[in-house]
């Protein structure tokens, strides 16, 4: 998947667990889990709350890299 | 525009001669079965008393069996997964992520057996009672026509508790720790309610099952639909079977059409 992220980073850095920044951006534990392995790509709409919430930008987080052929 | 319609024609061309190759296959393999279908009716027919008993005594006995291993099986086995799931679920260890991830996988076999437990149960409870009448009027054995329906009966009743009460424990232990999520299980519209409720990662996973699951249900009736012809031919079954799987078939068909024609929420609007 070429959407890498630095979720997990911002995280720790606000002393959140993945329920806590679940509930403040409105996602379940389960899929905070999901975004930070790379699992899923969230929407625009949640990737910009998950950035309000960490007080950075979007690009700051997550960075769209194309696979090599 | 020519370049993708040069394109099209050469995929088409690569599928098709496979598509043929398929359409072939099934005809000699359709024509052996249909040969075949003669041989199995005289043989049947030669089967006679011996077959009769085991359709109408053997089979709704064994069902009746087998419907209380499986019964007795989630008596004991659901307590013990569940006991285990509550054992990791301790408070202190649910701030490790790799904890929250087994217990996730713990808390789906819970949720796996007890959906799959139900349907098998279902079956083998309207199998076994399918024989009170003929045990009881063919065999004249009052005893073992009542036994095997009143177990049956007994069986499914305790299959449905087990799988309430397991159901309900897990969902509200997900209600606890995801304060976003709704529903009750006694309610009618539980999975609705359940859906809205959840996140957009948690629909897209429900929406590739419910679609995978079409697929399996379509190529399942398909299946049925030739056991059934083949069954109608040889005297084995009638043309209720036929009648069931179409109409199974052909809701499934309905419904997914329907769906994906009326998508609407979230700004998504598609239309075939």
């Amino acid at each position: 998947m070429p959407l890498y992220n630095r979720l997990k980073e911002h995280r720790a850095r606000l002393g959140i667990n993945q329920q806590e920044l679940g509930k403040l951006i409105g996602a379940s534990r389960q899929t905070v889990s999901l975004i930070e392995r790379g699992d899923y790509s969230p929407s625009v709409t949640l990737a910009m709350k998950i950035a309000k919430v960490c007080g950075v930008t979007v690009e700051e987080i997550f960075r769209y890299e194309e696979e090599e052929q | 525009m020519s370049e993708r319609k040069e394109e099209i024609r050469k995929e088409d061309k690569k599928w098709g001669w496979k598509f043929g190759l398929i359409l072939l296959a099934s005809g000699i393999g359709g024509g052996f079965l249909g040969g075949g279908v003669g041989w199995l009716t005289d043989w049947l027919s030669e089967g006679g008393e011996g077959l009769a008993w085991v359709a109408e005594v053997a089979v709704p006995v064994v069902s009746a069996v087998l419907l209380a291993v499986v019964v007795l099986g989630n008596l004991i086995a659901l307590p013990i997964l569940w006991g285990r799931c509550k054992k990791l679920a301790r408070t202190e260890e649910l701030e490790d992520e790799t904890v929250w991830e087994k217990l996730d996988r713990r808390l789906n076999v819970i949720l796996a057996v007890t959906s799959l437990s139900i349907c098998v149960v279902m079956t083998l409870m309207g199998v076994a009672v399918s024989g009170f009448r003929s045990i009881l009027y063919g065999r004249d054995d009052l005893i073992l026509s009542m036994a095997v329906t009143f177990g049956a009966v007994l069986g499914l009743f305790t299959e449905l508790a087990l799988v309430l009460i397991f159901q309900r424990l897990v969902v509200n232990f997900y209600k606890e720790h995801n304060p976003e999520k709704r529903g009750s299980v006694y309610q009618m519209n539980f999975n609705k309610v359940w859906l809205k409720s959840c996140d957009e990662a948690e629909k897209l996973h429900i929406y590739r099952a419910g679609y995978t699951a079409y697929r399996v249900g379509y190529y399942t009736c398909l299946a049925l639909w030739l056991v059934g012809v083949l069954g109608a031919m040889t005297g084995l079954l009638n043309w209720a079977t036929i009648l069931f799987v179409g109409i199974i078939w052909a809701a499934m068909q309905a419904g997914y059409l329907i769906a994906a024609a009326k998508q609407k929420g979230d700004g998504i609007n598609i239309t075939i």
